[in-house]
């Protein structure tokens, strides 16, 4: 049985994902495919994968959003609604971390776009300016 | 009669010819016999034999004066080539230490020269080390300085950083996503 590429392994998901698919169903399709072809310790790349196919097809987009404290469910919409306008994706799925070391600001990063406008970024930048 | 005649001739010849001389004639020839013998046998037998050694012992002599005039000049030629080969051996030397000391000399400048050269380059060396160090501990200190700077701005923040002015920093950093 020849290998089947990781990359067209997550095209086969996102296509069956757009076409509305269950994504349980997908999920455990690749789940198996990764299996016989001995690429179960790839599942990871493979999510990662699918995350970025998602969003440059601009069906999906995975976020993660790091600040020093909890975004209120207002500000979520309304970072949802900006990623939205950045990256022309139909859908957002939103990932929220707090991290008290970025100090100030948000980080958000998508599988193709990293925003990051912490305060512990700009004084980053602050040391690497000197 | 017979003694008579002696005497006469005595008489005769002490008074005139070879009588004046007084000598007795007898005595005379006889002596000149023997002379003539001596002469004869001398000249016969001895005379040859002492002239053959005495021209012998001339050309033996006439042979070493020619051959001490030979060593003589050969003497002087050996002395005038010793000389002249002397002369030649001083000149060879002289120009030899002449060479010797303008090699030396040039020794000495090509290795003045290169010491020179190889002094500048250590200095060149230290000195651009020197540099590298001064700047390598310029930048350092910006960086320990830029990095207390910083902790320092971030401590401040963090003191002065309440959650109402991050909120507002948020919603800045969220409007500004778009641009």
């Amino acid at each position: 049985m020849s290998k089947i590429s990781r990359r067209s392994l997550a095209n086969y998901g996102v296509d069956q994902l757009v076409a509305g698919k269950p994504a349980k169903s997908v999920a455990k399709h690749l789940v198996t495919v990764l299996a016989e072809q001995g690429l179960l310790s790839q599942a990871a790349f493979l999510v990662d994968d699918i995350s970025w196919e998602l969003e440059n097809r601009q069906a999906l987009a995975v976020g993660k959003v790091t600040s020093a404290q909890a975004l209120s469910a207002k500000i979520q919409t309304e970072l949802k609604a900006q990623i939205k306008k950045a990256t022309g994706v139909k859908e957002v799925l939103l990932d929220s971390d707090v991290d008290k070391s970025v100090i100030g600001g948000i980080r958000l990063e998508t599988s193709r776009q990293v925003w990051d406008s912490t305060v512990s970024r700009k004084l980053s930048e602050l040391r690497e300016v000197f | 009669m017979v003694s008579n005649i002696p005497v006469k001739l005595a008489a005769e010849s002490s008074s005139s010819g070879i009588g004046a001389f007084n000598i007795n004639l007898k005595s005379f020839i006889f002596q000149l016999v023997t002379f003539a013998i001596v002469l004869f046998v001398l000249s016969k037998w001895a005379l040859p034999k002492i002239t053959a050694t005495i021209d012998s012992r001339r050309t033996a002599l006439e042979q070493s004066l020619e051959q001490a005039k030979q060593t003589e000049e050969a003497l002087a030629k050996a002395e005038a080539k010793s000389e002249e080969i002397l002369a030649k051996a001083r000149t060879q030397a002289d120009e030899a230490l002449a060479e010797g000391k303008k090699a030396a000399a040039n020794f000495i400048t090509a290795a003045e020269s290169k010491a020179a050269e190889r002094a500048a380059l250590i200095v060149k060396e230290a000195e651009t080390k020197l540099g590298e160090e001064r700047e390598k501990l310029r930048q350092d200190l910006r960086q320990e300085l830029a990095a207390l700077v910083a902790d320092a701005t971030a401590k401040v923040i963090d003191e002065k950083l309440d959650a109402k002015r991050d909120m507002s920093l948020i919603e800045r950093a969220i409007k500004g996503m778009s641009r």
